[in-house]
């Protein structure tokens, strides 16, 4: 994270996301989940916030992304951006998108396993 | 970040709860003593002095500090004691992970491997291509079945009556997983248990048989019901060491583990009846 870094409060259609270095996108057939190797955590993508995050690549812009994604689906493109902003916004507070700064959590899976319920 | 770029000898605090209280109420050895376990130093204590030296026999050169009133209490090693009339006792040995029960049973040597099978997985030394899942594991005809950790305790509390159906429980933490070959791997004793001498004092009586090492092709899996991706979560969530293997090709093979494995068998699914 830098001082450059986007609140994600502050995330517009003119960002073009991509995922940052330590995260793992993997498929799990029209789902998918995030691997955040920092912070050691799971994220699971419902089949939409999946599509949209395999367009990540630094250069589209969540402005284009809604424009493709609307002609795909035949939906308001208006709707379709703003949904995917938030998705961004959301995804960026968790720390899982390049240019946008988020928030941390830092339990081992060791001592997590240890200290379970009770 | 792998566990080399961590520093040894940290504590894994056991926090406060009215469990933890129960537990420490039962009478233990006042200064637990400290083991290297990989990246961690645990605290061991014994409900006498025999079971406190007994369980510092098993952890041998793994033990930096003979006695320290500051460590947590990570593991306490209970060992029943033999009745003066040289009859049978009804308390059982039994080895508790935090506040956790994780084993009781009549064999002593059982709940002395039990607690190197803990120190040993804390240390997570074995095989990199393998991933350790945090979740109980019970065997049955050769093949295994992975249930929640939660489900540990009942199959504590009712070790004989699964043993009865067949099913052995695995005395580990966590279970290591050869995901490629969708196998439970059940590594040997880093030390030869049968080999620590338990003095008469310590009773001994008819115990159901741990699980011997080996590898146990994974029959059927507990998890939540839902879509494969909230399989694959909540599978993925209990890798202890992902963060040692390649994410990646860890969680695609979980998902192909999670697909081909079947549901638990009934029995598993709640008490015996």
């Amino acid at each position: 994270m830098t001082e450059t870094d986007l609140a994600p409060s502050d995330v517009t259609p003119a960002f073009a996301p991509r995922l940052r270095d330590h995260v793992t996108f993997v498929a799990v057939e029209d789902e998918a989940i995030l691997h955040d190797g920092d912070q050691g955590t799971l994220h699971l993508l419902d089949p939409i916030a999946a599509l949209v995050c395999r367009l990540f690549d630094g250069s589209a812009t969540l402005a284009q992304l809604a424009d493709d994604l609307a002609a795909a689906f035949e939906v308001p493109r208006d709707r379709i951006e703003g949904d995917v902003v938030a998705m961004t916004a959301d995804l960026g507070a968790q720390c899982l998108v390049d240019g946008i700064a988020g928030a941390a959590d830092g339990v081992t899976r060791v001592e997590q396993a240890l200290v379970d319920g009770c | 970040m792998g566990a080399d770029a961590v520093a040894t000898g940290q504590r894994i605090p056991v926090p406060a709860s009215p469990c933890l209280s129960a537990v420490d109420g039962l009478g233990w050895q006042p200064e637990p003593f400290a083991v290297r376990a990989g990246r961690y130093d645990l605290g061991v204590r014994g409900n006498s002095p025999v079971a406190q030296e007994l369980a510092m026999a098993v952890a041998g050169d793994r033990v930096v500090d003979a006695g320290d009133e500051s460590m947590p209490r990570n593991l306490s090693v209970h060992l029943a004691e033999s009745p003066p009339d040289g009859g049978r006792t009804i308390d059982l040995h039994r080895l508790y992970l935090g506040h956790h029960l994780v084993l009781r049973t009549r064999d002593p040597h059982r709940v002395l491997a039990a607690l190197d099978s803990h120190l040993d997985a804390h240390a997570l030394t074995h095989d990199p291509e393998r991933a350790q899942l945090a979740a109980t594991a019970v065997v049955r005809d050769g093949r295994a079945h992975l249930l929640p950790t939660a489900s540990r305790r009942r199959v504590v509390d009712h070790a004989r009556r699964y043993a009865a159906a067949g099913y052995l429980l695995v005395d580990r933490p966590w279970v290591e997983v050869d995901l490629g070959a969708g196998e439970l791997v059940v590594a040997p004793s880093s030390i030869d248990v049968d080999e620590v001498a338990v003095p008469d004092s310590v009773a001994t009586g008819d115990a159901v048989p741990a699980v011997r090492p080996g590898r146990y092709p994974i029959l059927s899996i507990a998890v939540a019901e839902g879509t494969a991706g909230e399989a694959v979560l909540d599978l993925g969530r209990a890798v202890v060491n992902l963060a040692q293997l390649d994410a990646g090709a860890t969680l695609t093979a979980v998902h192909r583990l999670v697909a081909a494995a079947a549901g638990v068998p009934g029995p598993l699914d709640g008490p015996l009846g």
